[in-house]
């Protein structure tokens, strides 16, 4: 991409040359942010059942927030990868480079 | 290769980042009683400082900016939709635990309901009235690190005694003796009244914190002073 603008190299780069990969298996700021988190919440929940005192209870909200979250981030992907409705300016020609 | 907009992806990182480091933030502020599981643990209380200072679900609202951070990301208005709805509906429903032991269990040990924070953004959904009421509720719940107010001691209550009192020591918890029994919280009362005589302080003063249903009580005594708890401790 030896011609593009900056905004075009920063987002070519930060999608990690993505084209058509499932987004799992694309590199780049985002996935490596996403993974950040993931990490981050799975470490965090490993040590503060290390610390936690006394049984838990029951909480059936978990049934309905995690799939909830799931489905939230698995819908946002296959919708951004669609673009049906860019942003105001969004880029054109998604399919041949979109990273999300 | 077609021209790319910049700012959703550069939006969607900060506020991905943003929320990830609130979460740490409330984390860092609750210790172990920030749980993935409802979790009531000996020692609970509320805590207003660090973002529950502002906010009532502060690990919700990151959450929330991370999901609208992935949805930015994404470079498509339907995504945000699909997060708003989707996540809007798991985040309500867990940030809203209506049933369940957790509410009586939390009752029972502070005493009280929870205070008058926002339960998103600061000031988001607040009735009229409600800042003034939480401004006033944050010198009863006190519970954050470097929060000043009150007094706070631990009592050992020892119900149906013969001679009623206060003073000495158990472990590190303050001795109070009670003529009645630990049945419908008549022991729990009366500690609090021989505590607020104790200090010298009014009965109004004196709020328990948790423990309700256990003989080992933590309790805010404001105004009260630390000479006449250790002088107590000593007795």
């Amino acid at each position: 991409m030896p011609d593009a603008s900056w905004p075009t190299r920063l987002v070519y780069w930060a999608g990690g040359h993505a084209t058509g990969l499932p987004a799992w298996r694309r590199r780049g700021v985002f996935t490596v942010v996403v993974v950040a988190w993931l990490v981050f919440e799975f470490v965090m929940r490993v040590r503060q059942r290390m610390k936690a005192q006394g049984p838990a209870s029951p909480d059936p909200s978990a049934v309905i927030l995690i799939p909830s979250l799931v489905a939230s981030v698995i819908a946002a992907e296959i919708l951004g990868r669609r673009g049906g409705l860019p942003w105001p300016g969004a880029r054109s020609g998604r399919s041949s480079w979109a990273w999300c | 290769m077609a021209g790319g907009q910049v700012w959703p992806l550069v939006v969607g990182l900060v506020l991905i980042l943003a929320g990830i480091g609130l979460r740490a933030w409330s984390i860092a502020t609750l210790g172990r009683f920030f749980q993935y599981q409802i979790r009531v643990q000996s020692g609970h209380h509320v805590v207003t400082g660090g973002p529950y200072r502002y906010v009532r679900h502060p690990s919700y609202t990151g959450i929330a900016l991370i999901l609208i951070g992935i949805a930015l990301a994404c470079d498509d208005v339907w995504s945000l939709l699909a997060v708003a709805v989707l996540g809007g509906v798991g985040l309500g429903c867990a940030s809203t635990p209506r049933n369940g032991s957790w509410n009586r269990r939390w009752a029972a040990n502070t005493g009280s309901s929870r205070p008058a924070a926002s339960a998103w953004c600061p000031g988001c959904g607040e009735p009229a009235g409600s800042r003034r009421r939480r401004n006033r509720n944050a010198a009863r719940w006190v519970g954050a690190p470097g929060h000043t107010g009150p007094v706070r001691i631990t009592v050992r209550v020892r119900p149906g005694s013969a001679h009623p009192g206060v003073g000495g020591a158990y472990g590190d918890a303050l001795v109070v003796r009670v003529s009645p029994r630990a049945v419908d919280g008549k022991a729990t009362a009366a500690a609090l009244a021989a505590i607020a005589g104790a200090f010298g302080v009014p009965r109004q003063a004196v709020t328990l914190v948790s423990g309700a249903a256990s003989r080992t009580k933590v309790i805010d005594v404001a105004g009260g002073d630390p000479a006449v708890l250790d002088r107590l401790l000593a007795g």
